[in-house]
């Protein structure tokens, strides 16, 4: 080996070195691309087609055609405003209760604490349709155990129409799917609280802080990064869950249950107009971004694990 | 150390459970292969849309017969809901995974057949054994299984709607059921609203206010307007545009509105219907046939019966829809068309065909099929002699428009459920479904 061969060496081993992170990154990517960003392209693609399945010979781009449909649409307002109402509802009173039992779970120590708690998590393992059936048994305007409680407590006269009255429709759905993820806030939040060094609540304690004070001070910015992420995904999921609606009262009456992810899966099986519904899917992907995006800022995430 | 001590441990049962991962896969794809081995034998699937217990194990029992019979081939039955079954098979057929052979009504036929999805029957059907025997009935509704002028499925029998009745409480009421054989639609909404008593939870009217049930007012409004097309004029006005059509949807819909039938039934479907006339919430239930069998199980005998459809007392003949329950079709990309045929062939026979309405509670698509006892007594008796009668016509429903189903399944009950729920006039309503009809026939007929 010459002298001269040395730094062309060295030079190559630099190089190498310089590739090797994108070399690893690239089966992650390539995963990425494949499953991520093509479907992605390919939805944008079909949102700018008139694509129906019906009519497969009568396929071409017609702008934003669909765009223009879909916010035309007078359904579609009504549906963003149950969106808004289904999210908000389900995820605030899914957290508060959850919470609830974290904290009454957390510390405590009795006899049968471990079925107890499972019993309690027992919701989250249950499939969405099957809570479906049984709440919309349990909201049955005639046979109903609501109807019939309410009655008995001289809280109601008649029977409430809860699965066919546009003004009731979405409380069922609401109940059944508040009752499904209460565990999950449960479990996230229970395990977060266990992971609070014990030093640092004694302390608080030997300082004179209340109750409170520990709570609000001490346990939940503790415990922030994972109500932030909770929090995201719960109203990720919740946005794009429809199963119970579709059980119980299938959307309707007259969308005055629907929701987006439901409008979109009738719009686009029942008429096979796949064009409109990619605009409208991604719609919802958008509204979603934004959500995440805005968050995120406003919960100063990156920053939410220092005390 | 202790810790490290602890994953020592652990490393066993670790091992455990990585064999275990790599065993179940392992034994299914044997036990699979050896599923397969048997290479004389070819397995069709088979996707039935519109599952009962008692349909099932009608297929089932069909099922043993023929492969006692047929020992190369197995059938696999899967089923999927009926309320499901449209969106199910519309997805199967756009991802090419339909299975081998399905059954399906004239909205899922039209909607997998015009792109291609279904293979084409019309060799096979001209060539059936039993031809000749085939009811007018079947051959006056040929287009209903046929799309683009070809056929695409072979019927499997007929179904056309009755009106089921609690006999107790028509009696309760003063009816005699011999004064009803013959009604009319106006003596049935009488019916319907002397048989209500909400203070009893006691209605008139299994209504199906959700998906399809457009369909109902669809076949009254024809029978009204004396006609039997949906667009009768050859013009893109439908029926839904004749100045007598608001009228006619307020008089329907007083079923509800009027409170004959439960609130909830704004929203019901098939199943929930069903389940009002049987668990005795309401007193009449306009159904098919098949809905026999399951009264038969569920309710006491003598407490009910099934009266013909009503009539517009000044038409010169009744028009109504019947049509197939559940054509059996081949997909398009079926590897194993040929058994699949032969147990389509096998079903459509007129001993097995005969079975299979008997028990399934269909109408047989051959003459000597209807000519047999079981349909010349009961309740089976009226159905079979409507079919019969020189008296009615067909009406066709518009399946040369591709978003048929679409109105009949979310655009028709959408606006209806507007109407129903008091956020929209029956003029505003009509005005919507009209120009809905325009429009698609417009789009898909004249290709403005």
């Amino acid at each position: 080996m010459s002298e001269r061969d040395f730094p062309k060496k060295q030079n190559a081993v630099r190089l190498s070195r310089r590739r090797e992170p994108y070399i690893l990154l690239a089966p992650a990517l390539l995963l990425i691309l494949l499953f991520l960003t093509y479907p992605l392209i390919y939805s944008v693609k079909l949102s700018l087609l008139n694509y129906n399945l019906l009519t497969p010979g009568d396929v071409y781009f017609n702008n934003f055609g669909n765009y223009t449909k879909l916010f035309a649409s007078q359904e579609l307002w009504i549906i963003l405003r149950n969106s808004l109402i289904w999210v908000i509802t389900v995820v605030s009173f899914q957290f508060l209760l959850g919470f609830c039992i974290a904290l009454l779970l957390n510390g405590s120590r009795f006899k049968g604490k471990g079925i107890y708690q499972s019993v309690i998590f027992l919701p989250w393992a249950m499939s969405c349709f099957l809570i479906g059936l049984i709440f919309k048994g349990l909201f049955s305007q005639y046979n109903g155990f609501v109807n019939i409680a309410l009655m008995k407590l001289g809280l109601i006269s008649q029977p409430l129409a809860w699965l066919s009255s546009v003004k009731l429709s979405m409380v069922a759905p609401i109940v059944s799917m508040i009752w499904y993820g209460v565990p999950f806030f449960g479990i996230m939040i229970l395990a977060a609280l266990q992971s609070i060094p014990q030093e640092v609540i004694e302390s608080a304690d030997i300082d004179g802080a209340g109750y409170l004070q520990r709570l609000f001070k001490i346990v939940i910015p503790y415990i922030k990064p994972t109500i932030i992420v909770t929090l995201l995904l719960r109203v990720i999921w919740v946005f794009n869950s429809s199963d119970t609606i579709y059980v119980t009262t299938g959307g309707g009456p007259a969308n005055s249950s629907n929701i987006l992810p439901l409008y979109i899966f009738n719009q686009a099986y029942y008429s096979m107009d796949f064009g409109y519904g990619a605009a409208a899917g991604l719609l919802m992907m958008v509204l979603l971004g934004v959500y995440a995006f805005v968050y995120l800022k406003a919960t100063r995430y990156e920053s939410a694990g220092d005390f | 150390m202790h810790e490290r001590g602890n994953v020592k441990m652990k490393k066993p049962k670790v091992f455990l459970l990585a064999a275990l991962l790599l065993a179940v896969p392992a034994f299914v794809a044997w036990s699979g292969s050896g599923a397969c081995s048997a290479e004389s034998v070819t397995t069709i699937s088979f996707l039935d849309v519109m599952p009962s217990p008692e349909r099932t194990a009608l297929f089932h029992d069909l099922i043993t017969e023929f492969e006692a019979g047929h020992p190369t081939i197995k059938v696999e039955y899967t089923s999927v809901p009926w309320e499901e079954a449209y969106k199910k098979l519309v997805a199967m057929g756009a991802s090419q995974t339909l299975p081998d052979i399905i059954t399906c009504d004239v909205g899922i036929l039209q909607s997998l057949a015009k792109p291609g999805w279904l293979l084409n029957l019309d060799k096979q059907f001209n060539s059936l054994p039993f031809k000749d025997d085939l009811t007018v009935a079947t051959l006056a509704s040929k287009d209903s299984f046929s799309a683009m002028g070809k056929v695409y499925a072979i019927p499997d029998g007929y179904l056309c709607q009755g009106i089921f009745v609690r006999t107790d409480w028509l009696a309760d009421a003063g009816y005699k059921l011999d004064d009803l054989r013959h009604w009319t639609w106006d003596q049935y909404f009488e019916v319907n609203k002397k048989l209500t008593d909400p203070s009893k939870n006691r209605f008139g009217c299994a209504f199906r206010g959700g998906p399809n049930g457009g369909l109902r007012f669809f076949e009254y409004l024809g029978s009204m307007l004396e006609v039997t097309s949906a667009f009768p004029n050859g013009n893109d006005k439908s029926i839904y545009s004749d100045p007598r059509a608001v009228d006619y949807f307020k008089k329907f819909y007083s079923l509800y509105t009027d409170g004959y039938a439960p609130k909830d039934s704004i929203n019901w479907g098939f199943k929930e219907m069903v389940q009002g006339f049987v668990d005795g919430q309401c007193g009449t239930l306009n159904q098919t046939p098949e809905v026999t069998v399951t009264c038969q199980k569920e309710m006491v005998d003598g407490t009910w019966t099934v009266l013909p459809q009503p009539v517009n007392p000044n038409a010169k003949k009744t028009s109504f829809v019947w049509g197939y329950s559940g054509a059996y079709a081949i997909s398009a990309h079926s590897k194993n068309a040929k058994p699949a045929w032969t147990f389509i062939e096998w079903l459509s026979s007129s001993k097995t065909n005969l079975e299979y309405s008997t028990r399934f509670g269909c109408l047989p698509i051959y003459k000597s099929g209807l000519k047999d006892p079981f349909f010349q007594k009961g309740v089976m008796k009226g159905y079979a002699d409507a079919l019969l009668d020189p008296n009615i016509q067909y009406l066709k429903q518009p399946n040369e428009l591709s978003q048929w189903g679409y109105f009949l399944a979310e655009y028709n009950k959408n606006e209806v459920q507007k109407y129903m729920a008091g956020q929209q006039t029956a003029e505003q309503t009509m005005a919507n479904l009209s120009k809905w009809m325009t429009d698609q026939y417009d789009k898909d007929v004249l290709h403005k």
